[in-house]
């Protein structure tokens, strides 16, 4: 690719990305989104002031960690399913065609798409930290600039969700199998993931034979979902925020950024091999 | 073939399966080095094992370690991941020199000396020393003798306390009978135990070492003892001037509650007593101390601990809030009184001076009733008048009178992006 090509895919890039933010600005869907994850941060602190009716002291070292961690749930799932209709949507509407006789190509569309939901997932947790400042401020609850480093730390590991999501919707052809197909993914590896750590937390000494071998298994399975499930990043961003120490975070968050990359060349190549084959 | 030596056959081969299976479940055990170490924690001395596959041991800098490599059988366990050892079946002590090196040069050849850890306080009271020597013979004699003292006058006592109670028992049924009997006089209390206590005597190598990793091996006659390397790793706190605060809530006296870190906010009721207590506290890298107390423990790297200290009795306790007068509060003892009568409940006032002991003593801070939303910033002053190097706290009193702006706020996007809806239909993104 040359520097002209470079120049025009960039360019695409960016009034695609353009388009589609203002497109989201004009749905009413990330307002909704945004107004869920306000109700349940109110919900959590509620449950903080409600501590106050039996006791009169707790201690806390970060406590947005708890609310923040829901958030990150909620707009993660959110961006993830908005990835999954976004390809798939164009599909269904026709719209590939438009875009693909122009200068912009697979791979210039696929990280507009991609951007934009990590824009929208960015913006969700901004308000979600503005939110908490704005609680914190009312009670006097110390919400600080833990909560903005939280955020930080999130966004690259929500990343290979993403990545996969839109994976999934360009190899579909309706933007509605692409988000059952995502959700069907999530509930799945969430299951297995539940099952690794139900396994792990069952007291070795008291299983028989077969169920400790079993709960071997389940452990092993894992450690391997654990580098695999792009779940399990979204999961550490979760665990970040509930106040997990940041073990490796460095490797992590290159690992979830290499993910996210591979499921986007792939996303792209998949295109490309598909054509505009619906 | 009939049909019962077909059952028969059936039946010695599920005998001989179960046999196997049975067999299946005995470890092999193999010889090996495991070094049997009395690490010194922060506070005390506590045994640890590391088996051949743990090929670091970690130790506290600057503090005597007690290291004894011994020759006994080990296996895996499965069921607990982890290698578990059969003293019972072998327990020699490994012969020789310990050398201790550092990139490849000779720091230190040690020999085994006498070992005893003492426990000034009781085996309870949280703080031990390694005796070595002579000091340590004499330490174990003296404490063998002071608990054969005790243990005679226990007995002592214990006769004396039966005869009172037979005594009481006559003197109760002569009260009954109507003769006039004498009380019997009342038996000394039993003796107290021997505070100081000292554990068995061991022999070992005493270790106390500057920070940084060092490898070790047993030598002897000039050759190293197989399977007896190993690399240590000699480690300070992260940071050692910490303090935690206990806060006793006044409605649970009972309760502690800790804020160990600097960030660890205390979040309090408006118009409440709270009750603070200062600790000495030390941060540590988390894999280098769950290492230290169990070398086998499978901890992710990369996460601190803090590790509480001695407490810090004393001072003065600066409380300054935004609006609200500076206080500077005073270490003091306060009594819990239990309510009179069948009344449940209890207060808590002032020790007054020559009561005796108080029940709890700390810093009191009350909080007025219409101190909600504000701040206070706590310190730690000694006695010379110096703050505290991480002493300071927040302590917010919570303001929770405002749910329905809570709520309200919370619909903030949802009125934003109807009001942006509104407008763009009305044509003003046109």
């Amino acid at each position: 690719m040359n520097g002209r090509e470079l120049r025009l895919a960039a360019r695409g890039w960016a009034c695609l990305l353009a388009r589609d933010v203002r497109e989201s600005l004009r749905s009413p869907a990330p307002y909704a989104i945004a107004t869920l994850v306000a109700l349940v941060l109110t919900l959590t602190v509620q449950n903080y002031l409600a501590t106050f009716e039996t006791e009169s002291v707790f201690v806390a070292a970060d406590p947005a960690g708890v609310p923040l961690g829901f958030g990150i749930i909620i707009a993660a799932l959110y961006a993830a399913l908005s990835a999954a209709a976004s390809v798939a949507g164009e599909k269904e509407h026709r719209t590939l065609e438009v875009l693909f006789c122009g200068p912009v190509g697979a791979g210039a569309f696929v990280l507009a798409k991609f951007t934009r939901d990590v824009v929208v997932f960015i913006s969700l947790m901004c308000y979600a930290a503005l939110h908490l400042a704005m609680l914190g401020g009312v009670v006097n609850i110390g919400f600080g600039w833990g909560t903005v480093g939280t955020i930080a730390l999130a966004v690259p590991m929500v990343l290979p969700l993403l990545g996969v999501s839109l994976f999934i919707s360009a190899a579909v052809r309706r933007a509605r199998t692409a988000v059952l197909l995502v959700v069907i993914a999530a509930l799945l590896l969430a299951a297995a993931e539940a099952g690794a750590q139900w396994a792990a937390a069952l007291p070795p000494q008291e299983q028989t034979l077969a169920m400790a071998y079993l709960r071997e298994l389940l452990i092993h399975l894992g450690q391997l979902l654990s580098w695999v499930s792009p779940l399990a990043y979204a999961a550490r961003a979760v665990g970040l925020a509930a106040g997990a120490a940041p073990s490796s975070l460095a490797l992590l968050a290159c690992a979830a950024v290499a993910y996210a990359a591979l499921a986007l060349a792939a996303t792209a190549w998949l295109l490309d091999r598909k054509g505009l084959a619906r | 073939m009939k049909l019962h030596d077909l059952r028969a056959a059936l039946l010695c081969a599920a005998l001989a399966a179960a046999t196997q299976c049975v067999e299946a479940l005995e470890p092999p055990k193999s010889d090996a080095v495991v070094y049997r170490n009395q690490s010194f924690e922060g506070a005390e001395h506590k045994l640890n094992f590391s088996p051949p596959q743990v090929a670091t041991v970690y130790l506290l800098a600057g503090h005597d370690n007690l290291i004894d490599p011994r020759h006994t059988l080990s296996y895996f366990w499965p069921l607990k991941r982890e290698y578990v050892f059969d003293w019972d079946g072998l327990n020699l002590e490994v012969a020789g020199e310990l050398e201790i090196r550092r990139n490849g040069a000779l720091q230190a050849r040690l020999v085994r000396v006498d070992t005893a850890v003492a426990y000034p306080d009781g085996i309870e009271g949280g703080r031990s020393a390694l005796l070595t020597g002579a000091a340590a013979l004499l330490a174990k004699e003296r404490y063998d003798q002071a608990a054969a003292v005790f243990n005679r006058r226990l007995v002592e006592a214990s006769r004396a306390q039966a005869a009172y109670e037979a005594a009481l028992r006559q003197y109760l049924r002569d009260c009954a009978r109507g003769a006039v009997a004498a009380l019997p006089p009342k038996p000394a209390p039993p003796p107290a135990g021997p505070r100081n206590y000292v554990a068995e005597l061991g022999r070992g190598f005493v270790l106390n070492l500057t920070p940084g990793r060092y490898q070790m091996r047993v030598v002897e006659r000039g050759k190293v003892v197989e399977g007896s390397q190993r690399d240590i790793v000699v480690f300070t706190p992260l940071r050692g001037d910490a303090i935690a605060w206990d806060v006793v809530p006044e409605e649970r006296w009972t309760r502690r509650l800790t804020s160990e870190a600097p960030g660890a906010d205390i979040y309090v009721a408006p118009g409440i007593t709270a009750y603070l207590l200062p600790k000495a506290g030390e941060l540590f890298d988390a894999e280098r101390m769950v290492r230290l107390r169990d070398p086998q423990a499978d901890t992710p790297a990369g996460e601190t601990v803090w590790v509480e200290r001695a407490a810090l009795p004393g001072g003065t306790l600066l409380a300054h809030a935004t609006g609200l007068p500076p206080q500077q509060l005073a270490w003091r003892g306060f009594s819990v009184r239990q309510a009179a009568g069948g009344a449940v409940g209890y207060t808590i006032a002032p020790t007054p001076t020559g009561a005796g002991k108080p029940d709890l003593t700390a810093f009191a801070l009350t909080v007025p009733a219409g101190a909600a939303g504000a701040t206070y910033e706590l310190l730690l002053q000694d006695g010379g008048g110096t703050v505290r190097v991480g002493s300071r706290r927040l302590l917010r009193v919570v303001d929770g009178g405002h749910a329905g702006l809570l709520w309200l706020l919370s619909l903030l996007p949802a009125l934003t992006g109807a009001a942006l809806l509104l407008w763009r239909r009305r044509g003003g993104a046109r």
